[in-house]
């Protein structure tokens, strides 16, 4: 347990200590989102323009408006739904992952580039994390890796498109309707999906732990293809079971506090939080999102490190 | 109706929910649905009366903490609703509270309304007042058709507009969006989205509220299908109507709609024939138009140009089309003001033209000493049967509108949000 947890201090301390890692995430993030927010705002203004003169200086959303313009919306404007407000983009988006939502055909592109941005930042800032900036250069780093990650991530989306056409529609589709409709309680329907969601959350973390300890095992030398690294990263999960999921649990767990601050912020914060103080708060949380991302990154290349050599670096 | 009323002694849930079961048309599949949750619960039985109508009774099945503000939010709604539409039909009115996982709040039948009382809410929410809200205005419906049948789109369109109008009126102020995540266990509000707003606002309010209209197959719906379509359209023309006249014109006519047709299977004919007494104007022609659902209803400024003048001022020319085939107004008026079109200039003058609905074509061309700034025809929302009302206004060089930039921040936070949980697994 101990490794653990020195693994998760110094991996977060790592990425604290690393702000030119974590202004990176947050410009690329930039890069690839605000193009396609250019194109929604431009359309919102438009439409927010173009609406009947009915009292169009109101400060707060028509709610009536917003259906009428989702009605006759389309492309990623058709994705301008409420849920992108404050704390319940976090909700639905978590929710839309584990109740296995197909996200529309229009975000493929940007989850696209988001897989190619992060393919680079993994290689850049897992160099770092690993052997510190003496090896390589920033983009250096990024750029030797970036292949081999990306095609990690694209061998894990199928493997995960896998999941959801085949586990999924079972546990969500048949288990769960049914151990639901027999419950006599909602109580008691809740716990029983969340029984469900706990099983299918397992194959998600197991796949995900396989994808990173691949890309540790590139970053630490151990492998060089990716097909290899996958081999390495499933045997390094098979060998190191519990180290492997408590240290994915606790660094989650940051997460989790994450979303319970920024829902307690949102909710009990004050009549401003949907203005532009929601939306300081909004990127804060990003900011916050990117770098427990990256601490998993930073804790599990110790814990590979400490477990290969018998001690954490 | 004040509510004067005796509480009498528990009776056992599952025998009240028999005798329900029994004065109603329920059908076989839900009764026994609901049968298996009313077993071993208790119901509380409250008598209102008062303004001379006659008692009701309200049976409450559900558990005890939930009993008591169940009966009060119904108690409300039957007060509201009778002061709109006369007294609640029948004499008893049995509510139960089933967990959500039945799928059946807002579930009515003649003397029965179901909700549910979630496990986790909000204080914004209001999910199981607003289905109790929505099966006891149904029930004013459901004396016109109890179940589906050719005319019965009619009896469902009416129970959608009251229980819409219901809803709004009873949450005014205090009913926010609320998202649910999680296979629907798990709420948030979003106070930035008011559903059921001040009355005095203007803009329209939602008309399809999920609460009112989901599921569309439900069982205790009265029409399917194209029916339902026809239901929907009816459903939008009333709330059209209701902002053409006014709320107290049109209730008024609902009322004596609702008092004509006791004891009768009404038709939109009734209907029509009540509000034609009560405008001292026919109104076949407004059902007419308004019911083809084969037909779109869609008028669009479709060209707005102010230019600087020859000489001086400005030359500007408004392009208003109808796109779709039905036209929603009549020539035959006598004052042939159908339709309003509103030209707004940059000095803050207006002028508003009246169209004949039925033509498909209008240009309006002025000289002004400002440009235009906006064009818009029907620019008081009250032709809510227009298929696509984005299309009715156009601007001019409009300012930033900042709503809309602080949507496309919160889009954009979205946007990163979903990029990370979409990635963190790969």
């Amino acid at each position: 347990m101990t490794t653990i947890v020195k693994a998760l201090g110094g991996g977060l301390l790592r990425v604290l200590a690393s702000p030119l890692v974590i202004a990176a995430a947050i410009v690329a993030m930039l890069l690839v989102t605000v193009p396609f927010a250019l194109v929604v705002g431009s359309e919102l203004q438009t439409a927010l323009s173009n609406q009947q003169p009915i009292d169009r200086d109101a400060g707060e959303i028509d709610p009536e408006w917003w259906f009428e313009f989702r009605e006759h919306s389309r492309g990623l404007a058709a994705t301008f739904t409420p849920v992108i407000i404050g704390f319940a983009a976090p909700l639905a988006n978590l929710s839309a992952l584990l109740d296995g939502e197909s996200p529309p055909l229009v975000l493929l592109l940007p989850y696209l580039l988001g897989i190619v941005v992060w393919s680079f930042l993994w290689g850049a800032a897992l160099e770092q994390f690993a052997h510190g900036s003496s090896r390589f250069g920033f983009f250096r780093a990024g750029a030797r890796t970036f292949m081999r990650f990306f095609v990690i991530s694209m061998l894990a989306a199928v493997v995960l498109v896998l999941l959801y056409v085949s586990i999924h529609p079972l546990l969500f589709g048949v288990l769960a309707p049914n151990l639901e409709a027999a419950a006599a309680t909602e109580r008691t329907a809740f716990m029983l999906r969340s029984v469900v969601y706990l099983a299918f959350g397992s194959v998600l973390v197991i796949l995900s732990l396989t994808a990173d300890y691949a890309r540790v095992a590139i970053v630490m030398g151990s492998a060089a293809s990716p097909i290899d690294a996958l081999r390495e990263g499933a045997r390094f999960v098979r060998s190191h079971p519990g180290s492997a999921v408590a240290l994915y649990v606790l660094t989650g767990l940051l997460f989790v506090a994450l979303l319970v601050v920024y829902g307690y912020v949102d909710v009990y914060g004050g009549s401003g939080v949907t203005g532009w103080r929601g939306i300081a708060i909004a990127q804060a949380y990003i900011v916050a999102r990117l770098v427990i991302r990256l601490t998993f990154g930073a804790s599990e290349v110790r814990l590979y490190r400490a477990l290969a050599a018998g001690r954490v670096g | 109706m004040t509510a004067a009323a005796a509480s009498q002694a528990a009776l056992d849930g599952a025998a009240a929910w028999a005798q329900a079961v029994r004065s109603s048309s329920i059908d076989a599949p839900t009764g026994s649905r609901v049968e298996r949750f009313v077993a071993g619960a208790e119901a509380r039985v409250i008598t209102r009366s008062g303004d001379g109508r006659p008692p009701l009774e309200i049976i409450t099945i559900a558990a005890p903490q939930a009993a008591q503000p169940l009966a009060e939010a119904a108690g409300q709604s039957v007060d509201r609703l009778s002061t709109w539409l006369g007294p609640l039909p029948g004499n008893r009115v049995t509510i139960v509270d089933v967990p959500a996982q039945a799928h059946l709040a807002g579930a009515a039948y003649p003397g029965i309304a179901i909700t549910s009382s979630r496990l986790l809410t909000t204080r914004r929410e209001f999910a199981a007042e607003r289905a109790l809200t929505v099966a006891i205005a149904r029930q004013y419906a459901l004396t016109f058709a109890t179940a589906p049948q050719p005319d019965s789109w009619f009896a469902e369109g009416l129970a959608a507009y009251f229980a819409t109008r219901a809803v709004h009126e009873s949450f005014e102020g205090r009913y926010y969006l609320t998202l649910r995540s999680f296979g629907g266990y798990v709420p948030h509000s979003i106070r930035a989205i008011v559903m059921s707003p001040n009355p005095l606002d203007p803009r329209p309010r939602v008309a399809r509220l999920a609460e009112v209209v989901e599921p569309a197959d439900a069982p205790w719906r009265l029409a399917h299908g194209a029916d339902l379509d026809r239901a929907n359209r009816l459903t939008m023309a009333l709330h059209t109507l209701e902002r053409f006249v006014g709320w107290p014109a049109f209730q008024a006519t609902l009322r004596a709609f609702v008092e004509r047709s006791a004891g009768r299977t009404p038709a939109l004919r009734d209907l029509t024939a009540v509000l034609s007494e009560q405008r001292g104007a026919d109104m076949t022609w407004f059902f007419d138009q308004a019911m083809r659902v084969d037909a779109r209803i869609d008028y669009a400024v479709v060209n707005l140009a102010s230019v600087p003048a020859a000489s001086a001022g400005w030359e500007t020319t408004v392009d208003v089309r109808r796109l779709g085939e039905a036209t929603s107004l009549p020539r035959a008026t006598s004052t042939a003001r159908s339709l309003p079109v509103m030209v707004r200039f940059a000095d803050g003058s207006e002028i508003t033209e009246w169209i004949d609905g039925r033509d498909r074509e209008w240009r309006f061309e002025y000289s002004s000493a400002s440009p235009a700034v906006l064009a818009s025809v029907d620019p008081g929302a009250i032709l809510l049967i227009d298929a696509d009302r984005t299309n009715n206004t156009r601007a001019l060089n409009p300012p930033l509108h900042t709503v809309g930039l602080r949507l496309a921040f919160n889009w954009l936070a979205w946007l990163q949000d979903a990029m990370l949980t979409c990635t963190a697994v790969i």
